[in-house]
């Protein structure tokens, strides 16, 4: 599980996918974004997601996000990211697409 | 009216947004009821943020450009003036972005005229002028 904590915005979005394909280089390739500390997204957030998410389909990988709340929730109707991603109710693990194990580690950005 | 110049670096951007958001801040007290003004904030915060973040990466000559801010508070409404001299584009033409295809940047104009309550774009000499403008009334 990847943390967002305050604003993920075009400073932030590089780091995050660093993380991103540092889990993938590990081998781990089902990720859930966790916004739930998220207190500003701007597009280049959301795109490094989009990027994020192709990288880990290439690799039969899957990301999800979990506990999506304002100000990320209208940008994430806005940019239709809601219809691409699969959206977590909480933090869930339960509800992940496949058994793979979660990422050790929570990365925080 | 408030007006600040801003080199053409990404790095600035947080302060723009930033510093955008206190200037409508500190005049929102008079305007409209505390619970709406973080959802005023926030909007405006985003729309300036990738106003900026356009005009600085189509920037053709960052080495020597400014981006100019103006922020303009009346009683009705928040103005966010942002102007570059960047290349002319034709801002009335820029359709939905093709979501569809997932794409992975080009949002920003999408997010501003959805934002926003008017929007408006001119080209005097060689500068860009985008002037975006939102109302209280929506927030009391």
């Amino acid at each position: 599980m990847i943390y967002i904590e305050g604003r993920f915005d075009t400073m932030i979005s590089d780091i995050f996918m660093e993380n991103v394909k540092s889990f993938i280089s590990r081998g781990i390739n089902e990720i859930i974004v966790n916004l739930d500390l998220v207190n500003f997204i701007d597009s280049r957030g959301i795109g490094s997601i989009l990027v994020s998410l192709k990288w880990l389909k290439k690799c039969n990988g899957h990301l999800q996000i979990c506990n999506v709340h304002e100000p990320a929730a209208t940008l994430i109707k806005l940019t239709r990211l809601d219809r691409i991603v699969t959206t977590l109710e909480s933090n869930d693990t339960s509800k992940l697409k496949t058994n793979a194990p979660l990422g050790e580690l929570k990365n925080r950005c | 009216m408030i007006e600040i110049k801003y080199p053409l670096e990404l790095q600035f951007i947080r302060q723009i947004c930033q510093t955008t958001s206190e200037i409508a801040k500190i005049g929102l007290n008079q305007f409209i009821e505390h619970k709406g003004h973080t959802k005023f904030l926030q909007e405006i915060e985003l729309m300036t943020g990738e106003a900026c973040t356009n005009s600085i990466r189509h920037a053709s000559n960052p080495n020597s450009g400014v981006l100019i801010l103006r922020l303009i508070l009346t009683q009705n409404h928040f103005e966010v003036v942002v102007l570059d001299q960047n290349p002319k584009f034709e801002f009335n033409d820029i359709g939905l972005p093709l979501f569809n295809k997932i794409p992975e940047s080009g949002y920003g104009i999408h997010i501003i005229k959805s934002l926003a309550d008017k929007v408006i774009y001119t080209r005097t000499g060689n500068w860009n002028r985008l002037h975006i403008i939102k109302r209280f009334s929506h927030f009391l």
